[in-house]
């Protein structure tokens, strides 16, 4: 029984899960280039998927991201805007893409694999 | 920054978030949201980027973003799991734990709500804290406290620049009828005052005002309880109230006094009114007098003036042989320590209050106890589970904080059991206590602060022990070792053994102290009061009967059952009025030795009084009928005058009354001691003669067919007075002085029982844990011979010892605290040695009773089922 549990802790640590919303925020760190940071975010993923988010989810996320290694971060210029503070910009790292390119292909694949009838229900 | 001309976000949020926020990534998060709030604002309008603003910096505030890398040994979840498993695995145990602490906790509520409801006491008057009621100690060869003076008292008063307001209270007979219209109520708490009363008194009007009252001279005020019950929905403004000749208006109605307070009045009428010349009254001391100081510092100086004032206020010529001291005893305090002559209303006693608390105090002992020994005897058994959770990586602190978190719910179950047992048992409560609490004491802050606070103590005293030593529990030994039970160390092993021995204390104190009240009870209710009690019929006689008594009573003797009737002024139970009486023939120097005059209660019986109340006479005679003189100069004294008086010859010695009545004659009988007042009273001085002036007529009945007598009686009562027939039996009226305290005696006797049960089984549950674990033990010691019974005496020795040291504990403060109760007592049984030895004998049985069941299955067991496994 230990064991069981000691090797689900060390499975919680190495998996690189992506949930919905991580791939959505990493897309729009992706979309916004090199102007990405906690404010820009938010409000592209307002503007862009038309739904409401907290801030606060997307600064977590962000963080998770970088944690888990699909971003990375440097602080970048103050601006007065934001009363002289500076702004943690986000970029996307190989694995981030990788990580992208793996869903996309695998939503690809699964499209394809769609059966007519199913595309006609679905009206595309 | 942001300036004040444009909108920004709340100030306490973004203050808070500075604060409690993560220092790393502060900067970015703040200009994050500076920016965003603009864009909100821009957007959706203030209303809505506040909103979203505030939402999202709490979601960021550091308890809420804890970003969960630490391992959390599988306790957050499971941590519920395995602790319902481990109150149904041991659920007797549990058991006894909850049922200990709701126990202890019910009675500790009802006692916390008795014992504030009596030092309440007349609190809710504003300024009461400099409002005094002035009480005399009179020497007048003997001494005692009166908690009324002279009426001619408050005018003397009138120069003292301290006194704000001041005011008289004289209370208007026990019972008076009221007329509205034709309408007859029979009421009480009928008192005049002086008009400056409700200055003292500032009670709430609900109607009217204080004013009319003091410009009215016909004018009643009345509660608001009084105005429905006569006047119903109506308007009693203006309303006009008869009371014998007095025609009186009603020209307010104040809000009922709570029954925390020493008055019990519903009506108020002037006393100037009743009475015009009351300033000047000086021979009867029937006042209440309050004064009002100007502020609660001018006591200390006040009492001091009246100490050397007193021979003004006095107003009376001493005669070189009476001393008065005025008192001030300050408002609040009445009710707890005033204990006068003619209290208004019977006065508290906190003595029971604080067995009670003892007992509530000692009864959550014992379940604490029983909970923290239980708690640490299956904690030993989930040792291994903790070995597993911490080298998983749970860390101690977390450990320790489950194990509180697990005492705290458990506690919790308990308290809302108590508080709702408490609000269940209420209306018993209130019956014994003649208090009116319900179940809106949930919303009590006090109360509910105190229970939250006995919550958190007594949950962290309870699982401090056993988190703290399972928290530091040595995984990698445990292990390894495969040990799945230990004995805990040494420190445990005295821990546990001292709290039982602490329990037992405990437990043979209540035993004791149960055992005591008990028999003190039984003595007392078995106690001849000195006259026969049982088949007296009482009647109160008043208003229009006064004149036909001699009808009344020759009538009432011609009824078939009744032997014999008496009138007298006060039955045995209600209170004998006072008169100084005189020895002439003793020497008379006057001074503070002088014994030959006293007050003396004195009071006033027909011819048949003595043979009535089947009373004996121990020298000289009865009054007699035939003897015309008896009523003009015959006195006959009990056992205890005579021996205040310090008479050896007492029967025929000439005897007076001075200064209030005229009456001279002499000693002609000695009656025997009876207990007039009540049994916890030292049967004081008496002085019985022959006057009209009485209240009740006792008939004495034959016990044969009461109902078709006491018909009888009623018509012969029909004939004579056109009051309504009311009677009570004499030994019902007498006894219930004594209900409350053979209730509470019947209530700690109970109380004591279940502490006993609580601690022997509490004992049971320690020992089924950790005599099991012997088994082995057991085992290997059979095997090498040794007898079942040499490994029960083995075994059991610890915790009969356990017991034995209890009891001799508890023998010091157990005789000390009795001692101080049965002091109180007149008449008191005496404290034997037989009871500790049978508190010892029984707490000794129980235990091994409790615990053989146990050791006998340990000690029966073969070695080779216990020892095959290793």
């Amino acid at each position: 029984m230990l064991d069981k549990i000691i090797s689900n802790r060390f499975d919680y640590v190495r998996k690189t899960f992506l949930g919905e919303f991580e791939e959505i925020v990493l897309l729009t760190v992706g979309v916004l280039d090199d102007n990405a940071y906690g404010a820009s975010v938010t409000k592209e993923i307002e503007t862009q998927a038309g739904r409401v988010v907290g801030f606060n989810t997307v600064h977590v996320t962000l963080q998770r991201l970088e944690d888990k290694g699909f971003l990375k971060s440097k602080m970048g210029g103050a601006t007065e805007e934001r009363g002289g503070r500076r702004k943690r910009m986000f970029s996307i790292t190989p694995a981030g893409t990788a990580a992208l390119r793996d869903i996309k292909a695998v939503r690809v694949k699964l499209w394809n694999a769609l059966p007519p009838k199913t595309i006609a229900l679905l009206d595309i | 920054m942001s300036s004040h001309h444009n909108p920004a976000p709340p100030r306490w949020i973004s203050q808070l978030l500075k604060t409690f926020g993560k220092r790393a990534t502060l900067e970015e998060v703040e200009g994050d949201l500076d920016e965003l709030y603009k864009y909100w604002l821009e957007k959706e309008g203030k209303s809505v980027a506040d909103r979203r603003y505030v939402m999202a910096s709490l979601k960021l505030l550091r308890p809420f973003d804890q970003r969960r890398l630490e391992f959390n040994g599988g306790l957050t979840k499971s941590h519920f799991t395995v602790s319902w498993r481990n109150l149904v695995k041991h659920s007797f145990f549990n058991f006894i734990s909850l049922s200990g602490l709701t126990l202890g906790l019910t009675v500790c509520i009802l006692i916390f709500l008795f014992v504030r409801d009596e030092v309440s006491y007349d609190k809710f008057l504003p300024g009461y804290e400099h409002v005094v009621r002035i009480q005399p100690t009179v020497t007048a060869g003997s001494t005692r406290t009166w908690a009324t003076t002279e009426a001619l008292l408050l005018p003397a008063l009138q120069s003292y620049p301290e006194i704000e307001s001041s005011a008289r209270i004289m209370r208007i007979e026990e019972h008076t009828r009221l007329k509205v219209d034709s309408v007859e109520f029979r009421e009480t708490g009928m008192v005049s005052v002086d008009s400056s009363f409700f200055n003292v008194f500032p009670f709430p009007f609900i109607k009217g005002d204080r004013s009319n009252f003091v410009n009215d001279n016909n004018s009643i005020v009345m509660s608001r309880a009084a105005a429905a019950r006569m006047f119903g929905d109506t308007d009693p403004m203006g309303k006009i109230i008869v009371w014998e000749q007095a025609v009186l208006t009603v020209t307010g109605v104040f809000e009922d006094l709570p029954s925390n307070s020493h008055l019990k009045i519903d009506f108020a009428i002037n006393l100037k009114r009743m009475w015009p010349g009351v300033d000047t009254e000086g021979a009867m001391s029937a006042f209440y007098t309050y004064v009002k100081l100007n502020s609660e510092r001018d006591i200390g100086s006040f009492q001091e003036k009246l100490d050397t004032d007193w021979e003004r206020l006095y107003g009376h010529d001493t005669k070189g042989v009476v001393k008065v001291r005025f008192n001030v005893m300050p408002l609040s305090e009445i009710h707890l320590d005033s204990h006068a002559e003619k209290e208004f209303s019977v006065n508290g006693n906190l003595q029971v209050g604080y067995i009670f608390i003892a007992v509530a105090i000692l009864i959550l002992s014992i379940a604490v106890i029983n909970y923290v020994n239980l708690t640490n005897a299956t904690a030993l058994k989930r040792i291994r589970e903790i070995a597993v959770r911490k080298a998983i990586g749970a860390s101690r602190r977390r450990l320790f904080v489950s194990f509180l978190v697990q005492s705290h719910l458990f506690s919790l179950v308990a308290i809302v059991l108590g508080l709702t047992f408490a609000i269940i048992s209420l209306p018993y409560f209130n019956s014994i206590t003649g208090k009116s609490f319900d179940w809106r004491i949930v919303f009590d802050t006090t109360l509910v602060l105190s229970v939250i606070a006995l919550w958190v103590s007594m949950s962290v005293l309870s699982s401090l022990y056993p988190s703290m030593a399972l928290a530091s529990v040595n995984a990698v030994k445990i292990l390894r070792s495969g040990i799945s039970i230990s004995r805990g160390g040494r420190a445990s092993l005295y821990f546990r053994r001292g709290l039982l021995v602490f329990q037992f204390a405990i437990a043979s104190l209540l035993i004791v102290g149960a055992y005591t009240i008990w028999s003190q009870m039984n003595l007392i209710n078995g106690l001849n009061p000195g006259f026969d009690k049982n088949n007296l019929l009482v009647l109160a006689v008043q208003g229009d009967l006064q004149k036909n008594l001699d009808v009344l009573k020759s009538e009432v003797n011609k009824v078939a059952g009744v032997e014999s009737s008496t009138f007298t002024y006060s039955i045995p139970g209600k209170r004998i009025p006072f008169l100084n009486v005189r020895i002439p023939d003793l020497a008379n120097n006057y001074d503070a030795t002088d014994a030959s005059h006293q007050t003396l209660r004195v009071l006033s019986v027909d011819e048949d009084f003595v043979n009535t109340m089947k009373m004996e006479i121990v020298a000289g005679r009865d009054f007699s009928i035939n003897n015309a003189a008896d009523r003009q100069s015959a006195f006959i004294l009990n056992e205890a005058a005579v021996k205040a008086l310090g008479l050896t010859d007492p029967v025929g010695r000439p005897f007076e009354y001075l200064w209030q009545m005229e009456k001279k004659g002499q000693i002609i009988g000695i009656v025997k001691d009876y207990n007039y007042a009540s049994i916890h009273s030292r049967v004081e001085p008496l002085v019985i003669h022959v006057l009209p002036w009485y209240s009740y007529l006792c008939i004495r009945l034959d016990g044969q067919d009461l109902n078709r007598t006491i018909n009888d009686v009623e018509k012969v009562w029909r004939s004579v007075s056109s009051t309504p027939f009311e009677y009570t039996f004499l030994d019902e009226t007498y006894d219930a002085q004594y209900k409350a305290e053979r209730i509470t005696a019947e209530i700690i006797t109970g109380l004591a029982i279940l502490a006993v049960i609580f601690a022997t089984l509490g004992l049971f549950g320690v020992v089924s844990f950790f005599v099991v674990q012997r088994t082995r033990e057991v085992g290997i010691r059979k095997v090498f011979g040794a007898s079942q019974l040499l490994l029960l005496k083995e075994l059991s020795l610890e915790y009969i010892v356990v017991v034995v040291v209890g009891n001799v504990l508890a023998f010091i403060p157990a005789v000390w605290l009795i001692d101080q109760w049965l002091e109180k007592f007149v008449v008191h049984i005496e404290l034997s040695s037989f009871v500790f030895l049978i508190a010892l004998l029984s707490s000794v049985a129980l235990a091994a009773c409790s615990i053989l069941h146990v050791l006998l299955k340990t000690t029966r067991t073969s070695p080779a089922i216990v020892l095959r496994a290793e």
